[in-house]
């Protein structure tokens, strides 16, 4: 599995704060019903590999027009879910059904409906990114014609236009990774599986990937997308899906968490009027990371920010910032990141 | 199951992509015009070799007989090597008289210094004779002798003019003689089945594993595409790759045709039993590229597996061959020892009378009218029971199965002596091996009589008579090629159940 964003490794991330908020509170919970036909069900889903269990108990509902995310640290098995969702491997037991059908008894129709862009993939490189896509696209059945009707437009969904008859090995690491997108795309698939799309994407592509899949829920497409890029995802899923030893894992409720230790981020115009209110108050800080003079609470949550906010404007404090140290995804991750310990 | 699905689409977007990429390097096209080169080149220095080598037609010697009319008599050439026991040639020697009578017989060497020969067997004169439309009379004269049949090659022809001149002259019996397409046919095709089978392993041999490790193998395979479409179409952009490096060394295989006046059949057979052999190692390769992860792992196994197909099988046969000497009982026709005794004592003292410098001595004839039936113990080696080990090999199936030129099938021995056709020689030593030692032997002297051996009860061995072997190697190699192909299928087959060692899937 690769881990192009070192800083975001568990490992060296620093000793998270338990979270008191559950990730899951703008997700629905899983007994309520959803909208429609979910476009992938997982039931108690396993998978080994000789005596290493990469799948080990994977249940949940990816809903149809929506995007689902898959989290997990590494080794949680989100690589070897994805493989079984896109029908390339056998699930040891349990049931699966993707776009309606079974990977094992239904396979064909399965990889039929379905569109996944590995974590790490190829391309040939001699070929030109049209060439790719249509060979793709004559692989998934379509005439040539369309295939090559197909492959213009989402070459220029992709913004690769300009590359279309250029050997794709002149393309970079984000451009063949938009490519690697189109390529999923390219059969119009009922279900989109997609392994850290994100990886080696510049900041503008992230946010037109984000649109894009945006677009395709809103088309009715069922979105499964995992990823350590936390924050890519933050904005753009409308489920979360937690891994953690191969398991699906509801992160634990806020009221079972220490309702310490939750870090706050605070910044003002000026720092030193900050600090003295604090102080004054009695409320503990710390110096926040870098030289900016942010602060650091510990409070409960989002009550008690919203009143030291207020004692503060009340104060005459210049405060512009008060946030959550993390994302409600991260904060759920690393949440996952204790539990494992 | 949807692994065996077969669709043109399918079958025609994964050839496409192979050979699409194969194209755009330009090491193929470097490959290929190294190939052309190369068989070109060697073609030219067999055809320079062979030149060489190209027998001289015998000569005619006539003289005016006392008669007035012309003794011819036809040499014994360089062609007129013992092949069996019995090591007599005939000098074919034809009288044309004034009248224009020809007669033609066939006369043994006599005994130095005997008076009285015995009586050569005459040979059936004139039977053939022709009046051509100028007039001329044209006889022909085949020995009719089987065994020996060192001057069955060539047939005394005699020709008198419509002057009443005559001459005699050999005649080939068939128009190869002197010709060297058929090496230089043989050792083209050859060449280029034996440099097929070094080029074809890079083909396939690194087909699946080296997608696998370039990443392109699992978006390919997670497509609609079967697994059958995916190795079908990876053994076909194979195959017609390997196709264009075989039409590359065509010319120079026509140049051989051209020259041998081998037929098109002939070719056409070649063709498409090297094109068969090399869609088999073509398979073999894939097969391996699915079962062995690393790309340096399979192709050596690819190439382990030509070896031991190509060279590894001939080598064996030949030592076993050796090995599966066996003393044997043998039916020998021959003297008994008795006779053959006093054979001799009758020859030794024929020699001292003649160094004695009395006349009238008459050299014994052998008795020929006392041969018998005995049992005898040989060390003989027992092919029949090894040949098979070498009936898969790529060469032994071509040679086997190419269609030999019309001579060759009346007189095998003498083609595989003479001709320097290598894919026939090939042919009649496998047959030979496979058809075992021979179990009965004339030894009766009637070569010493010049007397046909058509009252030998001893059935001539029957060599080529063995049915032929490539249907046994190529089924044999067909079944091999089906094998690797469906290991291939099955590796490529989705989901995937049990993973080998150290396999991803992406």
């Amino acid at each position: 599995m690769s881990d192009s964003l070192p800083e975001l490794r568990p490992d060296d991330a620093p000793d998270p704060p338990a979270p008191d908020v559950s990730p899951t509170v703008s997700a629905p919970a899983p007994e309520e019903p959803l909208g429609r036909d979910p476009g992938i069900r997982a039931e108690l889903v396993k998978r080994a590999f000789g005596q290493v269990k990469a799948v080990d108990g994977v249940t949940f509902e990816a809903p149809a027009a929506a995007i689902t995310a898959l989290i997990g640290p590494n080794g949680s098995g989100k690589t070897t879910l994805l493989l079984i969702l896109a029908g390339l491997l056998k699930p040891d037991s349990g049931s699966v059904q993707v776009a309606g059908f079974d990977p094992v008894t239904g396979n064909l129709d399965l990889r039929a409906r379905v569109g996944w862009m590995p974590d790490a993939f190829g391309t040939w490189d001699t070929l030109t990114p049209f060439e790719i896509l249509t060979t793709f696209a004559r692989a998934y059945g379509l005439s040539a014609t369309q295939s090559r009707q197909r492959a213009d437009q989402l070459l220029s969904q992709v913004h690769l236009t300009e590359f279309a008859r250029s050997p794709a090995r002149v393309l970079s690491r984000g451009q063949k990774q938009r490519l690697g997108l189109a390529r999923a795309l390219v059969h119009d698939p009922e279900v989109l599986l997609l392994d850290e799309p994100a990886s080696g994407l510049d900041p503008r592509s992230r946010i037109e990937l984000r649109d894009t899949l945006r677009d395709l829920a809103q088309a009715g497409k069922t979105v499964l997308v995992s990823s350590h890029v936390l924050s890519e995802l933050e904005e753009v899923y409308d489920h979360a899906v937690f891994l953690s030893h191969g398991r699906t894992v509801a992160p634990p409720p806020a009221s079972e968490r220490p309702v310490s230790a939750r870090g706050w981020r605070v910044h003002a115009l000026d720092p030193a009027s900050l600090r003295g209110f604090l102080d004054d108050a009695g409320i503990p800080w710390q110096a926040g990371a870098g030289a900016s003079g942010e602060v650091i609470l510990d409070l409960t949550g989002p009550e008690s920010a919203s009143q030291i906010l207020r004692a503060a404007v009340a104060a005459g404090v210049p405060v512009h910032t008060i946030a959550p140290l993390a994302g409600r995804l991260e904060e759920a991750y690393l949440a996952l990141d204790e539990e494992r310990k | 199951m949807k692994t065996w699905s077969l669709s043109w689409n399918g079958l025609r977007t994964v050839a496409g992509l192979e050979l699409r990429q194969r194209v755009r390097s330009k090491r193929w096209l470097a490959a290929l015009i190294v190939w052309f080169v190369v068989i070109g080149g060697i073609t030219s220095l067999v055809l320079a070799a062979a030149g060489l080598f190209a027998p001289q037609p015998p000569q005619v010697w006539c003289q005016i007989s006392e008669d007035g009319g012309q003794d011819c008599t036809m040499p014994t050439t360089e062609l007129s090597q013992p092949v069996d026991l019995v090591s007599y040639t005939s000098h074919p020697v034809c009288h044309i008289d004034v009248a224009g009578r020809i007669d033609c017989r066939v006369e043994s060497p006599c005994p130095p210094g005997s008076g009285t020969c015995p009586e050569p067997a005459p040979t059936q004169p004139s039977q053939s004779c022709l009046t051509a439309p100028d007039g001329s009379v044209t006889c022909g004269n085949p020995t009719p002798d089987q065994s020996t049949g060192l001057d069955q090659i060539v047939q005394t022809v005699c020709t008198l003019d419509a002057d009443g001149q005559g001459s005699c002259r050999y005649e080939a019996l068939h128009d190869w003689q002197p010709s060297t397409g058929p090496l230089v046919f043989s050792l083209v095709t050859m060449l280029v089945l034996g440099l097929g089978l070094l080029v074809t392993p890079a083909l396939t041999s690194t087909s699946i594993n080296g997608d696998r490790q370039a990443g392109t193998l699992a978006t390919l395979q997670a497509t609609k595409l079967s697994a059958a479409e995916l190795a079908l179409g990876k053994l076909t952009a194979a195959w017609v790759t390997m196709l264009a490096f075989a039409l590359a060394a065509l010319p120079w295989l026509v140049v051989g045709v051209v020259i041998s006046g081998s037929s098109i059949w002939q070719v056409a057979v070649c063709f498409g039993v090297m094109l068969i052999e090399l869609a088999i190692v073509c398979a073999i390769g894939l097969g391996w590229s699915a079962l062995i992860n690393r790309a340096s792992g399979s192709t050596l196994l690819t190439y382990a597996s030509v070896v031991v197909l190509s060279v590894l099988s001939i080598i064996l046969v030949a030592l076993l061959t050796i090995l599966s000497a066996r003393p044997t009982e043998v039916r020998v026709w021959g003297l008994p020892a008795h006779v053959q005794q006093e054979w001799d004592r009758q020859i030794e003292q024929y020699w001292q009378e003649q160094s004695e410098g009395a006349s009238g001595a008459v050299y014994p004839a052998p008795p020929v009218g006392q041969c018998r039936w005995q049992t005898e113990s040989l060390s003989l080696e027992h092919g029949e029971r090894i040949w098979w080990l070498a009936a898969a090999n790529p060469f032994v199936i071509l040679a086997d199965a190419a269609p030999k030129p019309s001579v060759a099938q009346d007189y095998p021995d003498l083609y595989a002596y003479h001709s320097g056709d290598v894919l026939f020689n090939i042919r009649h030593v496998i047959r030979q091996v496979a058809a075992g030692p021979a179990l009965e032997y004339d030894r009766c002297p009637y070569a010493d009589l010049g007397v046909a051996q058509a009252a030998s009860p001893v059935k001539p061995h029957p060599i080529s008579g063995q049915g032929p072997i490539w249907p046994w190697g190529l089924a044999f190699n067909l079944a091999l090629g089906v094998f690797f192909f469906w290991i291939a299928v099955k590796r490529l087959a989705v989901p995937y159940g049990r993973l080998p060692k150290d396999t991803r899937v992406a």
